[in-house]
């Protein structure tokens, strides 16, 4: 039984589509990427999945349980971090978690210290005199403590400094190897990549596809940078396994769909000055993705 | 209900609470004690009330019904008059204030989102916060009665006391009847502000409806369709009658407009 399972849910404010006909199915114990540029509809789809919103069409399951009529055991096994985090500022951050702990009718939250000192933040300080990386810091902890079986993260790292994300990521992982679920909304590639087993790419509502993060990054698309000492003709760029992207000015950028080897001899040929050959980017494959899906 | 989120609403909302208990505590007591004064100058308002108008009472207050049919002055009267009259009002706009922001500000601030992820269900978070209400009421009640007694025991006199307690219960009931509908726009808008124009034009309109029944003859009529018209606290205070009719049509107002608040939050979508 999958963790989350949607059927065709589409949810359209008036006449905005916020997303459409969306199947997602996400699996126990995987981390599950959902990842898509603002606007696509990735808050959305998660406040459907939390029934804040009712969907226009199609309907959602968590668990096995529908997220409208069984919202509440679905909310009692899930932990959630809102993507604009919203804290009550006239509590210290020990008082709003006693506060969440007690929502959750006094249910063992007994991570939150470990949490805390893993992420290095002073709860006794009022909310208000917070900075914005330590509200979300608060906010992990409220949906990490009381131990959920699936957590749902909205732009987790927002606002945290690059320590603190790598201590998240560590959470994340350990939260995997316990058997926990995780769907993580993201706009943030090298996040994803990082953390993620699968994902999900959403486009102006609509999923345009659900990848492997393995399968993804071998369709990677890697650039490669040339600074030439001299102009040469265009017909000497032209080299099997590449395609020309840029030449202006002795700079040149080629797109490689072979090894790197297989160019050497013919890029030896070149009077180069440079070579810069970048690590791919999960970014580079994903814009490449949703250009060929809007050209469609 | 929610006793942990009640609890946290009503401590947030403590220093309101407590400074509304204290200013209605000073002005009870002032109001009470400006009756000893007042008795040596009851001749003179007989005279001035027999001069004026009946315009002119209405907007002035009904001086004359502080008089006694005999011509003395009633303490009752005077608190109804000067203070009971007042009281629901007072608590009107502590009740907008506070029941349109239930749910809306909530959204509004973006911590209902985080309420709602709770295991906390729709209508728990409305009931527990909207709670804090009557409890804040109850405690400005007793703040007042405990300032009028106290003026009352400076100036010596203790008449009308038990008339004077009982008036506080329609005027509890007037502005429980609009913080629920306060909490009703609440639910509806999602949005403080429009919520609390709504809640504020509503309860204006009750009080323009009140003068004009009681200015404009042929409109007299009007005052049934406002709130204020079935209180009557000199007649509570000082011949124990209560108009039960009232009592009915507030705890109408109070059941019809909160359960359409809870039933409308359960079935919206929260977007702010």
């Amino acid at each position: 039984m999958n963790v989350i399972q949607t059927y065709g849910l589409t949810k359209y404010y008036g006449k905005v589509r916020g997303v459409e006909n969306l199947d997602l199915e996400v699996k126990p114990g995987e981390i599950f990427g959902f990842l898509g540029p603002n606007g696509a509809g990735k808050t959305t789809t998660i406040r459907l999945l939390l029934d804040l919103i009712r969907p226009t069409q199609g309907r959602a399951e968590i668990f096995g349980l529908d997220v409208r009529t069984h919202s509440l055991e679905i909310r009692q096994r899930l932990g959630n971090l809102p993507g604009d985090v919203s804290l009550y500022e006239n509590l210290s951050g020990e008082e709003f978690l006693a506060l969440i702990e007690k929502l959750h009718h006094n249910r063992s939250a007994k991570r939150k210290d470990e949490l805390a000192e893993r992420l290095d933040i002073d709860l006794s300080r009022k909310i208000r005199t917070c900075s914005k990386g330590m509200k979300q810091k608060v906010a992990i902890i409220q949906a990490l403590m009381n131990d959920p079986e699936l957590l749902m993260l909205d732009e987790p790292t927002s606002g945290l400094d690059p320590l603190v994300q790598r201590e998240f990521y560590n959470l994340l992982k350990e939260e995997k190897e316990r058997g926990k679920t995780v769907f993580l909304s993201s706009h943030i590639l090298p996040e994803v990549e990082r953390v993620c087993d699968r994902v999900g790419i959403l486009r102006d509502g609509l999923l345009v596809a659900v990848e492997n993060i393995d399968a993804l990054k071998t369709k990677r698309v890697r650039k490669l940078e040339l600074t030439l000492r001299e102009e040469v003709p265009e017909e000497r760029l032209k080299i099997p396994g590449t395609k020309l992207l840029y030449y202006r000015n002795q700079r040149v950028e080629l797109e490689v769909y072979v090894r790197i080897g297989e160019l050497m001899p013919k890029l030896a040929e070149l009077p180069l000055e440079d070579i810069v050959f970048p690590e791919a980017t999960l970014e580079d494959t994903f814009m490449k993705f949703y250009s060929e899906e809007a050209s469609r | 209900m929610n006793l942990a989120l009640f609890l946290y609403s009503l401590k947030s909302s403590r220093s309101v609470i407590i400074v509304w208990c204290l200013f209605l505590f000073l002005y009870a007591l002032l109001i009470a004690y400006l009756f000893l004064p007042l008795q040596d100058i009851a001749d003179t308002i007989a005279e001035y009330v027999d001069k004026m108008g009946s315009m002119v009472e209405v907007f002035a207050g009904e001086i004359g019904s502080i008089l006694n049919p005999d011509g003395s002055l009633s303490l009752g009267k005077w608190m109804s008059l000067e203070f009971l009259s007042l009281w629901p009002l007072l608590m009107s706009i502590y009740a907008i204030f506070y029941a349109g922001g239930i749910a809306a500000r909530e959204v509004e601030r973006g911590t209902m989102d985080m309420l709602l992820s709770q295991p906390l269900q729709r209508q728990r978070v409305i009931i527990s916060k909207f709670l804090v209400f009557p409890l804040a009421i109850v405690s400005v009640a007793v703040a007042s009665i405990v300032g009028m007694l106290i003026g009352m025991a400076i100036i010596g006199n203790f008449s009308d006391i038990g008339g004077i307690c009982l008036a506080f219960l329609p005027a509890l009931l007037i502005a429980l009847a609009v913080a629920s509908y306060s909490l009703l726009f609440s639910c509806i808008f999602l949005e403080p502000r429009k919520a609390m124009l709504a809640a504020g034009s509503l309860t204006g309109l009750f009080y323009i409806l009140l003068i004009l029944a009681r200015t404009v003859g042929p409109l007299k009529w009007l005052g049934n369709l406002s709130i204020f018209h079935y209180y009557e606290p000199a007649a509570i205070a000082s011949e124990l009658s209560m108009n039960w009719l009232g009592i009915g049509i507030y705890v109408g107002i109070i059941t019809i407009c909160c359960t359409a608040a809870i039933y409308i939050f359960q079935r919206r979508d929260i977007v702010a």
